[in-house]
């Protein structure tokens, strides 16, 4: 895995606080993550307002708000924000048309099994990385050719 | 209707030459079967005679009651003009004359007579294809209300079993994580020997592989019984029927529990065009009716095998067997052996209207005291391609 410079900052959004609990305790036995909750949507919201989260799991059904409508919420604050959909068998139909209306990286089915979960978070966290690896390469290639443009200038000026 | 100008049939007692001569005089188409004595005379009953002709009072006498199906008895009188003496249950005639008449009306209301019995058999089947009929809708409505609640209860189920799985889960990994911190060279010899703390692992350790059964069969449960009332399928796809099969008898399980071995020859199915919630239902049926047509213990073996263009299941269980008079019947609606309260006698009755809907059919075979065998034929695909809803 490619190990990022800082910790990565994983949000989790359940009107039931039993999943935030379990989910919780089990990323922060097995790993490094910084793990924030949310009791509903609008609380979830805040959060993203206020800090900067590389992952997101949203519970889909939820009294104020849907999960579906909540990461879109999400989107709209922060695009490039991983966005997963915890679901209940129920609404699965509803979560895969969902992938493509709000772009989202994976649902999981309830009751979902941790050693999943992990590799789903894992795999989300490793693309998040990477595209912002890959935005950063292309900054330093897009200075790096203006540099060059102003030398080649510099260079042109000189034998004029 | 315009009566056929039928040849009608007449029994004559006594059969001596006077006697035939003079029904004959009186009735000349008729045909006649002579009868020696009233013995005779009741078994020609079964040529279905339209009339018994008695010559004589003393005759009538002698033939008794015939009951009810039996024909009309006639009494010609012991001469022309004298007084009949019959008893009252048979009509007497005081002229010989009077006899044709009195034939094409009897014959008439024998005529009217079957017709009615004819019709009556009719309506009692049309009313127990309506039962049948009746009784299937019922089951539907019924298994779409419960269809609905299971499928919301196993939603509502679906996040505390999704936290307690993973609390399970989560138990055992920081067991393991535990362990290790017991067992570096940072954790004092004492605490790590300690008698106390090698027993409270154990425990944690054991109740934590129960718990991940416990969920695991939760789960299994939770599964069938959504597999078992599906909602989402109004017509007719190709599905598994081992998963059926599977499904049922995770819900059956405590009915068999460990009095009741389970056999699975399972061949290779293809898919199967059917409303898989509906045969699982026949399923259920049949699986439930063998556990409790074994007494004690037993096995029931489930055989799936294709032929042809057909699937076959077979259920057998190792049951005490259905009498040979009542295994004409168990398929009709309200036929039942069980006590009141335990059998309705619709079960049988619904599976096959299940099984006839999907194209197919089922047959029982049976042998006192070895057991009961239900095999059901079903087309992998059906030939028409309307749903029969």
């Amino acid at each position: 895995m490619n190990s990022p410079d800082r910790q990565p900052v994983i949000l989790v959004v359940d009107d039931e606080e039993m999943v935030l609990v379990s989910i919780k305790s089990f990323l922060m036995l097995e790993t490094e993550y910084e793990v924030l909750t949310a009791n509903s949507p609008p609380e979830g919201v805040e959060v993203v307002k206020q800090r900067t989260i590389d992952l997101v799991i949203s519970d889909y059904l939820m009294p104020e708000m849907d999960g579906i409508t909540f990461l879109m919420q999400v989107k709209n604050l922060q695009p490039h924000t991983i966005r997963i959909l915890l679901t209940g068998y129920a609404d699965k139909e509803n979560a895969i048309k969902a992938i493509n209306d709000v772009g989202l990286y994976q649902y999981i089915e309830k009751p979902w099994q941790n050693a999943d979960l992990a590799i789903v978070i894992r795999n989300g966290l490793e693309k998040r990385f990477l595209l912002e690896r890959l935005a950063q390469k292309i900054r330093e290639v897009k200075s790096a050719q203006e540099n060059l443009q102003e030398i080649q200038d510099q260079i042109i000026k000189a034998f004029m | 209707m315009p009566e056929p100008a039928a040849v009608l049939r007449l029994v004559v007692v006594p059969s001596d030459a006077a006697a035939l001569e003079r029904v004959r005089r009186a009735a000349p188409a008729a045909e006649i079967l002579p009868a020696g004595d009233a013995a005779a005379a009741r078994a020609l009953l079964e040529k279905d005679p339209d009339a018994i002709v008695a010559v004589g009072p003393a005759v009538a006498e002698s033939l008794g009651s015939l009951g009810r199906e039996a024909p009309p008895v006639v009494v010609l009188g012991a001469g022309t003009g004298s007084a009949p003496a019959a008893s009252d249950a048979f009509v007497s005639l005081s002229s010989d004359l009077e006899l044709p008449a009195w034939l094409q009306a009897a014959a008439r209301h024998r005529r009217t007579q079957r017709d009615l019995r004819l019709v009556r058999a009719e309506s009692e089947r049309i009313n127990g294809e309506l039962v049948a009929s009746y009784a299937q809708l019922v089951q539907q409505e019924k298994m779409a209300a419960l269809g609905a609640l299971v499928a919301g209860i196993a939603h509502e189920m679906h996040t505390p079993i999704g936290s307690i799985t993973s609390n399970s889960d989560i138990l055992v990994r920081s067991l393991n994580r535990l362990r290790e911190l017991i067992s570096s060279d940072t954790c004092p010899e004492s605490f790590r020997k300690h008698p106390d703390l090698v027993r409270v692992i154990g425990i944690v350790e054991e109740i934590s592989r129960v718990n991940r059964m416990a969920t695991e069969r939760i789960i299994g449960i939770v599964r069938s019984l959504r597999n078992f009332a599906r909602l989402d399928e109004a017509e007719a796809r190709p599905a598994d029927l081992r998963e059926g099969l599977e499904s049922t008898l995770t819900l059956v399980h405590h009915e068999m529990k460990n009095r009741i071995t389970v056999v699975r020859e399972f061949g290779d199915l293809p898919a199967v065009q059917c409303h898989l919630n509906q045969l699982s239902q026949v399923f259920m049926n049949m699986l439930v009716n063998a556990t409790h047509a074994i007494q004690g213990k037993g096995t029931i073996t489930i055989r799936t095998v294709r032929e042809g263009d057909d699937v076959k299941i077979q259920i057998a269980d190792s049951g005490s067997g259905i009498p040979p008079e009542n295994l004409a019947r168990i398929f009709d609606t309200g036929f039942t052996t069980k006590s009141v309260g335990v059998g309705t006698g619709l079960g049988l009755a619904i599976s096959r209207k299940i099984i006839e809907d999907h194209h197919g059919r089922i047959e029982v075979a049976s042998e006192m005291g070895k057991g009961t065998t239900f095999t059901i034929t079903l087309p992998i695909e059906w030939k028409t391609p309307a749903d029969p809803k």
